[in-house]
């Protein structure tokens, strides 16, 4: 009868006669005997106190081939992630903690940008993520922008976070788009060093931010774009109002200077007049006013008089401080004035954009000290909902925060909401790669009809698809204490990285938090009124 | 769910084929029932020859001693039975079950030598052809001389995959183990999957690693409310592999020296660890290095310290033990529970694997964290046989349960069994290697009560996993070490060889 183990056999029945051999040969020294006590048998130290291995049985083995063992998969439960960045909840499968964020998670080379995307329908606590995210992210030194607020969600907590808040909209704060912004202040403290180059450097980039900023709100409320001839007048306008050093100039300064038809302006429009036969210089008004006015009815529109009332037409209140947190909050604007919200929109990103430019810009001239900070666009879908127009600007924009190696946060509801002009229109491309650029993205409750965006952008798998839809739904009520339970999505996240799976976890924040602001405040004194009780929000 | 949900869903991928290796006649194995045989023949003789003391003597050994004492039930036969409780009481009484050892101990050298089995291990560390470094555990005392070496693994589980992803890991964790058994002198594998409370050491730390000192006081009162959440009530878990190499020159019984070893393993582990890292085992999977192994089993064994050794390992400043430092200085092998520095452990071993083919993820209400037994530890043990062994027991296999299945009735039970040990053989020649599998489980608790609620626990556990488990009696102390990943591979230090053993 041979058998598999014949080979094993053969091994052991020489090893163990060999065995006793040695064993015997040692008895017989003493020397030798005296050596073996320090060193433990085979089973352990024998004698009382030895612990020596006594009773030995082989567990019960069972027999079968590699193709089928390997059932008795051991991998079958994974650990959580690494311990990197702002704790953000459990893991919901295993119930292991989550950490991440997109500024940690980008020092540590486990994503190549430092930016994150969160996508989910509302009230699923996406603001609840991302402000817990900033809140957190502050203890590592990261500053968080936000460029603007609807709802106001951050409010709160950038006031408890010792930040400023800027609120923009019918009768609350002006913002001159004139207005040179933070690197102001700081050109005086440049000049005393005597670093000329630092200070032409400086200058030219605050006209370069002024005047991107009147031609981009020039651009919404015209709905067309600014021509090369129309920039120029509007650079050369800002220029003659910093020759002639006068306060910082407002629309309404702007718009009288060109109407004015001032002879410095007249040149760059390309009306260059016509010498009589007296030799007296005529100019053709009737040609400068043809090629100014779309200028002057833009600059109407945005000026004190105009549809904006005094939003952009009078003299800046508060400047952005930088160093510190800061949220523009236009929750009182209305949504459905879309050009009011995408110029509000757009003068907020654009003017968070040169802070955040400034502080770098001033790092590194060695003035402020260095921070990192994160910019927080939340409703990204808003801002380009408004006016399609402002998408390319909104690109640039992101790109630029991209370059300044700061953090940067993007949210909205769906991907669908991304689809600005058809499935492939070019628009919907840009704003489609904001998302795809994103190597983290958090995922909330969605929509089955998302799917098909979401598959071409990161491969989902359909556990994670299902996760993801299955979130979106809402809470069950309970008939008898009429009770709505939390919805089954309430702080579920899926953490995406890229195209490798993700991780779901359910969001878990301090009660610091909690008391801070809470998003559904508005609704709690309608709630009381007709359930007569509190609900305990998350 | 609509009909169409019902018939789309995929027909997952099933494992099982499990056998019992060694012939059955009626559920005795070959020796049992050839004693038995035996005895009836003398008997049957005695008859015929009308010696009627020798007779009446058969019968009444057959039906009062051999019987009740060999027949088979799930716990082992009778006699084993015996043997286990006999076996301890006679090891309790001479006090040959306790160990205390250190410097106030009964040991001769006055160190903390891991007990039992594994006080002849050494360990030593040495560096792949790759330049990373691993851990060898060396147990020179054994046939054939083996050497461990130890993987950490970072499976990152199903969560999020798609099945075909999952399939596809399962079979590479099928290629590994095959792999192992053309390595020829692979003795045993394991995986152990470990599970215990977080101490929140390593979270606090990833969390509040760069944190700025003039944070507003509302984010550090964020951070920390947060934390404080976290911290409490999560699991933690931790898995590793561990491959134990014969260290013999081929078809001798010829020692090679631990450096010779490690110079032939650090040639072939990066290949192995690479097919590792397919398996699900996380591709940052890589080998333990000798601290990493010292600072785990001394964690295992003074679970009351586990805390201090985790913090000592991740503020930087490293616990300083050594392999001499890392065992019990008090232990007692109880008949259940081993009861070592303040802690209580018990293991069990499977009894019999599911009946029918399982998916892949059979084990995972076994593996992952359980909120009633906090600290587990599951070990499920491989150990494949070459190639030429795998091709002999394969048809070995069919002829064993052909010649069961040619007694008696012709039931499901024995068709399965053919049928199974048929596909076996097929597989094998479609380049399968055969591999003896058994699962232990060791749960840790820190007192009786304690201990037999998650025992409790386990029972329903392992129910799930449609396993049937036994308490390993009489060998607490051995179990214990089993499923630690060191790589203990029990039969290597039994004296009957498996061919024997699989007949019992």
């Amino acid at each position: 009868m041979s058998t598999y183990l014949e080979e094993e056999q053969e091994e052991l029945t020489p090893t163990r006669a060999q065995r006793r051999a040695a064993e015997a040969r040692s008895r017989k020294s003493p020397l030798v005997r005296a050596v073996r006590r320090a060193e433990p048998t085979a089973r352990g130290w024998s004698g009382a106190g030895g612990g020596r291995a006594n009773w030995l049985e082989s567990p019960a083995e069972w027999l079968s081939t590699s193709s089928q063992v390997c059932g008795l998969w051991p991998w079958a439960v994974g650990q959580g992630p690494p311990p990197i960045g702002v704790p953000l909840g459990r893991h919901l499968e295993t119930g292991q903690w989550v950490c991440a964020d997109p500024i940690s998670w980008f020092v540590a080379g486990l994503i190549n940008a430092p930016t994150c995307f969160v996508l989910g329908r509302m009230g699923l606590g996406k603001s609840r993520l991302i402000r817990h995210l900033i809140t957190c992210m502050r203890n590592y030194g990261v500053i968080p922008l936000v460029m603007s607020d609807t709802r106001p969600d951050y409010v709160d907590d950038v006031r408890a976070l010792g930040g400023q808040v800027i609120s923009l909209g019918p009768g609350q704060s002006h913002v001159n788009p004139l207005d040179p912004g933070p690197l102001a202040d700081y050109i005086a403290e440049l000049v005393e060093r005597g670093d000329e180059q630092k200070v032409r450097e400086c200058l030219a980039r605050i006209r370069s931010q002024r005047l991107n900023a009147i031609a981009g709100l020039l651009e919404i409320v015209l709905e067309a774009r600014i021509g090369a001839r129309e920039s120029n007048v509007l650079a050369k306008a800002i220029d003659i109002f910093d020759d002639e050093g006068e306060d910082i100039p407002v629309i309404g300064d702007l718009l009288r200077l060109i109407e004015s038809r001032d002879p410095r302006l007249r040149v760059i429009v390309g009306d260059r007049g016509v010498v009589d036969d007296a030799g007296v210089l005529h100019y053709d008004d009737n040609k400068y006013d043809d090629r100014v006015e779309d200028l002057v009815t833009g600059l109407a529109t945005l000026d004190v008089g105009g549809i904006f009332g005094d939003t952009f037409g009078c003299p800046t209140d508060e400047r952005i401080r930088l160093g510190v947190p800061f949220v523009f909050d236009i929750s009182s604007v209305d949504e459905d004035d879309t050009m009011r919200m995408a110029a509000v929109q757009y003068l907020t990103w654009s003017q968070a954009t040169q802070a955040l430019i400034a502080a770098t810009y001033l790092t590194q001239a060695e003035i402020l000290a260095p921070s990192k900070y994160v910019m927080v666009g939340d409703e990204l879908y808003r801002a380009l909902r408004a006016l399609p127009l402002v998408v390319r600007r909104v690109d640039s924009i992101i790109r630029m925060i991209r370059r300044l190696d700061s953090g940067l946060i993007l949210c909205t509801h769906t991907m669908a909401d991304l689809n600005l002009d058809g499935v492939d229109g070019p628009l919907t491309k840009i704003a489609w790669g904001f998302v795809e650029r994103s190597d983290m993205v958090f995922m909330g409750g969605l929509s089955v009809l998302e799917m098909g965006n979401l598959q071409t952008v990161w491969a989902m798998s359909e556990t994670e698809k299902r996760d993801v839809t299955g979130w979106s739904d809402l809470g069950a009520i309970d008939p008898d204490s009429e009770e709505v339970a939390t919805p089954q999505g309430q702080g579920k996240f899926l953490l995406k990285l890229g195209r490798s799976p993700g991780i779901p976890f359910s969001s878990v924040i301090s009660d610091a938090e909690k008391e801070v602001g809470d998003t559904n405040a508005r609704w709690q004194g309608h709630r009381d009124r007709l359930f007569g009780h509190d609900e305990d929000e998350q | 769910m609509s009909v169409e949900g019902l018939t789309a869903e995929p027909l997952r991928r099933k494992y099982g084929n499990f056998r019992r290796p060694g012939f059955r006649l009626f559920r005795i194995s070959l020796l049992p029932a050839t004693a038995v045989f035996v005895t009836v023949v003398i008997a049957v003789f005695a008859l015929m020859l009308e010696q009627w003391w020798v007779c009446l003597l058969a019968v009444v050994l057959l039906a009062v001693v051999e019987l009740p004492l060999l027949w088979p039930s799930p716990g082992g036969a009778r006699y084993v039975r015996l043997g286990r409780w006999g076996s301890h009481r006679l090891a309790q009484r001479a006090g040959r079950n306790v160990l205390l050892q250190g410097p106030v101990g009964k040991t001769p050298d006055g160190l903390l030598r891991l007990p039992g089995l594994a006080a002849q291990t050494q360990l030593s560390e040495h560096t792949t052809s790759l330049g990373d470094p691993f851990g060898l555990i060396s147990w020179p005392k054994t046939a054939g001389n083996l050497h461990t070496v130890v993987m950490h693994a970072h499976p990152t589980g199903t969560t999020g995959r798609d099945q075909s992803t999952v399939d596809g890991m399962v079979a590479q964790h099928g290629a590994l183990l095959r792999l192992l058994g053309e390595q020829l002198d692979v003795v045993g594998a394991a995986a152990v999957v470990q599970t215990s409370p977080d101490s929140g050491l390593r979270l606090r730390r990833g969390a509040m690693r760069g944190v700025v000192d003039d944070a507003p006081e509302f984010a550090r009162a964020a951070m920390e409310g947060t934390l404080a959440k976290l911290t409490s009530g999560s699991p933690a878990l931790q898995a590793a592999f561990t491959i134990t190499f014969k260290g013999t020159k081929p078809g001798t019984n010829t020692a090679i020296s631990t450096e010779e070893i490690a110079r032939d393993l650090g040639a072939r582990l990066p290949f192995i660890l690479g097919q590792a890292r397919l398996t699900g085992a996380g591709a940052t999977a890589r080998w333990a290095t000798a601290q990493q192994i010292v600072d785990h089993t001394a964690a295992a064994y003074n679970a009351t310290a586990a805390a201090d050794i985790e913090a000592a390992v991740l503020d930087g400043s490293g616990t300083g033990l050594t392999w001499t430092d890392v065992g019990p200085g008090h232990a007692v092998a109880e008949y259940e529970d081993y009861v070592h520095d303040g802690a209580l452990s018990r293991t069990w071993v499977w009894v019999r694997p599911p009946q029918s083919a399982e998916t892949e993820d059979i084990l995972a209400g076994l593996l992952q964290p359980h909120h009633r037994i906090p600290h587990k530890r599951v070990s499920i043990q491989y150990r494949p046989l070459t190639p030429e062994a795998s091709q002999a027991g394969a048809s070995q296999g069919v002829r064993e349960t052909n010649f069961g299945g040619s007694v008696g009735r012709f039931g499901a039970a024995k068709a399965r069994d053919v049928q199974f040990a048929k596909k076996a053989e097929q597989e094998e020649s479609e380049g399968a290697v055969l591999v003896r599998a058994s699962v232990m489980i060791t749960v840790t608790a820190f007192s009786r009560e304690e201990l037999e609620d998650a025992a409790q626990a386990v029972r329903q556990v392992v129910r799930r996993s449609h396993l049937s488990v036994r308490v390993a009696r009489g060998m607490s102390d051995t179990a214990f070490l089993a499923t630690l990943p060191l790589g203990l591979v029990i039969p290597q230090f039994l004296p009957v060889p498996d061919r024997v053993r699989d007949q019992l």
